[in-house]
């Protein structure tokens, strides 16, 4: 005979006893619910993102499988000419793109490209099937100034019709131009990637960007890799044909350590989730045990008893995932603009408008708080499966087999924590790897914490006892003796506190890092620059004529330049940054150099380039004695590295190098920012003003001091943070909820003991002194012991999870502040998780306190 | 089915616990017959083992050498899973602290038995109800066992027991924990239905009035079952 695991009486008893505990089926569920939530919203935000990205790229590359590149600033629009002249047999297209500002649109950043509709149709087809543009629109487009074509749905938005005019914010220029054609795209992906794109003319994008004759790239459709060799055989010095999927490859993996931290940060609150969930099916298996034995005696077997616990748990575990999918939807919005700001911060533009909604996102989110659910309560099931009939083994019993089993636990603790440091220690780049080890680590910590519990009440009732007298004693030893739940509720709270702990001395010494290194690199007392699209793309050049202005200002020392710009080269685009600083060398710090800052220096007057700390690690290159090639003007060259130096501006990585290095291998005398020194006994503020209003009329420049651009280097890390900072705060909420869960459970299987002892002569104010000594109790242990957990997960976070992300070597900064907040936060939880239970027990008549069993 | 295939015997049973270093017999070549349809209460003193030798009958527990022997069956021979399938179809329970569970109605604790066998909902209840009409409690069978008194939980402990019609009964001090008056009036009921549906009821008390009832006494000690006359 085989009987079904999950008979109806049986699935009746698991509904049954979730809706006989509204409280604490209610805070499992709300446990499961914030932990799926926060999952999807970041993962929802990350594929938003990311899919908004492979639009734009998509958008702008299209069906082109080749680009054609010329230097930073571009190739002249006689490469196409001569390339149709020489009977090109293949499609090509020329493009202008930049990005742009428009406060008609929302003041977001939008990606101009300027096109040539007659050779456009085999790469993209915004005009063709899917365009339907009426022909004057079209005729428009082509032969009016600042004639651009947008979405419809854009232009609903922001309630733009046919004609209406729009100001181009580029390159600190304002130009005018007007809506000339609104596209309807046929479906949602087209919709999409239209929204973040102005169309335009080659001619009025040239004009409207200020780049009159260049192109930024020429689109090819190649049919294999032999003609794609032919073609870059024969391509005059300046050129170079990349794959179209190099670029766009190159900067979605730059991103990807950004959006692996989230998904780990948003792991971690599931994580703690799981932890609590755990928690509180073992408490609802204990607290039930006798019912367990009576259910065992009445021939329910023991995969029966198994499939019991394990189906309310997905019972639990489904209404949990499913409110959290659906929590994770609104949070998701949210984490949304925060990750593109981010992103647009440290990496590159992107527009993204709305949260696109992948299914199997939200499919894998729900799965996974059930498949968590289920997993968290395995065990407990285990353990339900095997009370003995009759409830052979008394409480007495369990809790004598808990103290042996804190010592194993302990043991394990030990174990996991050595086999948590031996995988951090692996020599790897891997952050899958480096998370393992962390929740090894984090896990062994856990496992320690019932025994160090154990320790700290019995030293709490040595000195309680004299000072508070009976209550004194007997809280202590009430968590001593129910240890076998309150072991598991104080590892809890102390694994979500000491995250907070960790994340907390992180960032704090990520700031402190950041402060140290803007005090050395940012010598000038004034700079100067030009607004971008966003701060990641300041290529955007000075107007020649305020460069001038500035090398001649009454009252300026030294005038320092500097061009950053991006370059192609075999990894993928790069960032430079050349400039004329002759303390540049001394004013860097070095990870490693190949000789004295001088010595480095000269190198670099010789054509050698620095190389930043992150690009660094991301390609792997030697400290010593390694080499970069890079896409010049003449063709790729191969730069040495005369050292590595430390650099917190940009994850992304930067090549230094002088000026005249740059300028000779390519042909751009543009700059970018500039640096002011002033002389002796000049004001800042004053200088400041007056070459704000000096050079207003000539271009839209940042004139900012020194203070002013480091406050503003330092908001932007805040808002980086920004996110990390919610993510903690949402696992400690799941924490706080696991606490209040366990609390609830815990004492109100007490009550009967309650009774008892508020029958021998407990006052209710007693009763309340003893309840919530006893959760203070906790509460202050998980405080204490997260604090070491915390500095080891502080100490995982900076050397080991933050250089294998983002390439940076941080100083650890200590601070009491993390410290002495998450012991509050631990207390305060452990105290507000008692009220509760306390006032329900208060409110108790004691027959009613002791017959309760 | 002849009267062998249906009585339960208990052949050379022996039990040892290990407390702490040393071992504990509970239960040494203990032997003993229950006939079919036949009322037996086991006497013996607080830790004398009686709990213990529900739990062999029951097949909760496994002896460590003997046999216990439903009519044609080795319990022994079962292994821990067949043991507890057999349990739920052949034995009904009646403990001394009720052990009902809270979370189910009384109609609903006395079908569980029953639906556990695989009895569909509607039989289960058909079948429960006459039992709640025969212990006194059919108005409350929509009621929640924390709202009963002890002597109304135990009466529907009792129709619990018999619900899923098990060739034998086993009584854990049915009226331990029930005042004498309230005591005597289970103890009537619960001979009353076990001798009407001709069911073995196996009973252990320290109670002499309370086995004076039984058709025959064994009383429990130093491990041996030992036969007493009424």
């Amino acid at each position: 005979m085989n009987p079904p695991l999950f008979s109806p009486p049986l699935l009746r008893l698991a509904g049954r006893v979730l809706r006989h505990s509204p409280w604490q089926s209610a805070l499992m569920v709300l446990g499961i619910l914030l932990g799926v939530a926060v999952v999807v919203a970041v993962d929802l935000a990350n594929q938003s993102a990311s899919r908004a990205f492979d639009l734009s790229a998509e958008s702008v590359a299209g069906k082109a499988t080749h680009t054609l590149v010329g230097g930073p600033t571009g190739l002249d629009e006689a490469a196409y000419t001569e390339l149709r002249r020489a009977g090109l047999p293949y499609p090509a297209a020329p493009l202008v793109s930049a990005y742009v500002t428009v406060p008609e649109l929302g003041g977001l950043p939008l990606q101009l490209l300027g096109i040539d509709p007659f050779s456009e149709a085999p790469f993209r087809n915004y005009l063709a099937a899917e365009g339907e543009l009426p022909l004057a629109d079209l005729a428009r487009f082509l032969t009016q100034p600042g004639a651009l074509l947008l979405a419809e749905s854009l232009a609903q938005r922001y309630g733009l019709v046919l004609g209406d005019p729009l100001t181009i914010l580029v390159n600190g220029q304002s130009q005018p131009a007007f809506v000339a054609g609104l596209l309807t795209p046929s479906d949602d992906a087209s919709r999409r990637a239209l929204e973040g794109l102005l169309l335009a003319d080659i001619a009025t994008a040239q004009e409207l960007t200020g780049t009159l004759g260049r192109l930024n790239q020429i689109d090819l459709i190649l049919p294999d890799a032999a003609a794609a060799d032919a073609l870059a055989a024969r391509l005059p010095t300046g050129l170079t044909l990349l794959p179209a999927a190099a670029r766009s490859g190159a900067v979605e993996q730059m991103t990807a350590a950004f959006r692996t931290n989230l998904t780990a940060l948003s792991l971690l609150a599931l994580v703690v989730g799981v932890f609590l969930i755990y928690n509180s099916m073992t408490f609802s298996v204990v607290r039930r045990r006798p019912l367990f034995g009576t259910l065992r005696c009445l021939g329910v077997t023991r995969a029966e008893v198994f499939a019991l616990v394990v189906g309310e748990a997905f019972l639990v575990g489904t209404l949990g995932g499913t409110l959290g999918v659906l929590a994770g939807l609104v949070l998701g919005q949210a984490a949304l603009g925060v990750v593109t700001q981010t992103i647009n911060d440290l990496f590159f533009v992107v527009t993204v408008r709305d949260v696109a909604v992948p299914w199997a996102s939200l499919l894998k989110g729900g799965l996974l708080g059930m498949g968590a659910t289920v997993l968290a309560a395995a065990f407990p099931a285990w353990e339900a499966a095997n009370v003995p009939p009759r409830q052979a083994l008394n409480r007495a019993g369990l809790e004598s087999r808990a103290a042996r089993l804190v010592n194993w636990a302990a043991l394990g603790g030990v174990g996991m924590l050595l086999l948590g440091a031996l995988v951090l220690a692996l020599p790897s780049r891997s952050l899958v790897l480096a998370f393992s080890g962390t929740f090894g680590v984090v896990i062994g910590c856990a496992l320690l914490t019932p025994l160090a519990t154990r320790a700290l009440m019995r030293l709490a009732a040595t000195l309680g006892g004299p000072v508070i007298g009976v209550l004194g004693r007997l809280a202590p030893r009430e968590v001593v003796n129910s240890l076998s739940r309150t072991g598991i509720a104080v590892a809890a709270l102390m694994v979500a506190v000491s995250v907070s702990i960790g994340v907390n001395l992180m960032v704090g010494s990520f700031r402190y890092t950041v402060e140290v290194w803007l005090e050395q690199i940012l010598q000038g007392d004034i700079y100067v620059s030009v607004p971008g699209a966003s701060l990641s793309q300041t290529s955007a050049p000075l107007d020649p004529e305020i460069v001038q202005t500035l090398r001649t200002w009454p009252g300026v020392e030294q005038a320092v330049f500097l061009r950053s710009v991006e370059v192609d080269s075999p990894y993928g685009p790069i960032q430079l940054a050349a400039n004329d600083n002759p303390q540049d060398g001394d004013e860097q710090i070095y990870y490693s150099a190949s000789g004295t800052p001088t010595e480095v220096w000269q190198a670099v007057q010789n054509g050698a380039v620095l190389v930043s700390e992150p690009l660094a690690r991301r390609l792997g290159l030697p400290e010593q004695g390694g080499t970069l090639t890079l896409y010049t003007d003449h063709g790729p060259v191969e730069f040495p590295i005369a050292g590595i130096y430390y650099d917190y501006g940009s994850s992304v990585g930067v090549v230094s190098l002088g000026l005249e290095t740059y300028r000779q291998h390519w042909a751009d005398d543009a700059l970018t920012a500039a640096a002011l020194t002033l002389q002796p006994g000049e004001d800042v503020e004053a200088v400041t003003r007056a070459l704000q209003t000096a050079l207003a009329p000539q271009q839209a420049v940042i004139i900012r001091p020194n203070q002013a651009l480091r406050a503003d280097t330092l908001t932007i890390f805040d808002r980086t943070f920004a996110i990390t900072g919610a993510l903690q705060l949402l696992a400690t909420g799941v924490a706080f909820v696991g606490v209040l869960s366990a609390m609830l459970s815990l004492l109100l299987e007490k009550q009967r003991q309650l009774g008892i002892l508020r029958a021998v002569g407990l006052s209710v104010r007693q009763m309340w002194v003893l309840t919530l000594l006893e959760t203070g109790l906790m509460g202050a242990a998980a405080g204490l012991l997260a604090m070491p957990t915390g500095f080891v997960l502080a100490l995982i976070l900076v050397y080991v999870i933050n250089r294998r992300s983002f390439g940076w070597t941080l100083q650890l900064q200590f601070s009491a502040e993390p410290f002495v907040q998450a012991f509050a936060i631990a207390v305060l939880a452990a105290l507000l998780a008692g009220l509760i239970p306390a006032r329900r027990m208060a409110r108790r008549n004691i027959s009613e306190g002791m017959r309760f069993d | 089915m002849t009267e062998t295939q249906q009585t339960i015997r208990l052949e050379n049973v022996s039990k040892t616990y290990t407390e702490g270093e040393r071992q504990r017999t509970v239960l040494a070549d203990a032997s003993a017959a229950f006939a079919p349809g036949e009322f037996t209460a086991i006497l013996g003193k607080s830790g004398s083992g009686k709990s213990t030798l529900l739990n062999l009958i029951s097949g909760i527990d496994a002896a460590d050498a003997g046999a216990v022997w439903f009519g044609g069956q080795d319990l022994l021979a079962l292994n821990e899973r067949q043991r507890t399938l057999f349990r739920r179809q052949h034995i009904g329970f009646v403990f001394q602290f009720f052990n009902l569970l809270p979370t189910l109605t009384v109609l609903e604790n006395v079908t569980l038995p029953l639906e556990l066998t695989g009895a569909p909902l509607k039989t289960a209840r058909a079948q429960a109800l006459p039992l709640l009409e025969a212990v006194g409690l059919a108005d409350r069978a929509a009621t929640f066992p924390e709202r009963l008194s002890g002597g109304e939980q135990q009466r529907v402990a009792i129709a619990r027991a018999l619900a899923h019609n098990p060739r034998l009964v086993l009584a854990d001090e049915p009226t331990g924990n029930l005042d004498s008056a309230t005591g005597e009036s289970i103890l009537t009921l619960l001979e009353r239905l076990t001798r009407q549906n001709g069911k073995n009821l196996i009973m252990v008390t320290h109670s002499q009035a309370s086995a004076a009832r039984a058709d025959r006494i064994y009383r429990l000690e130093n491990g041996q079952l030992l036969p007493q006359p009424k």
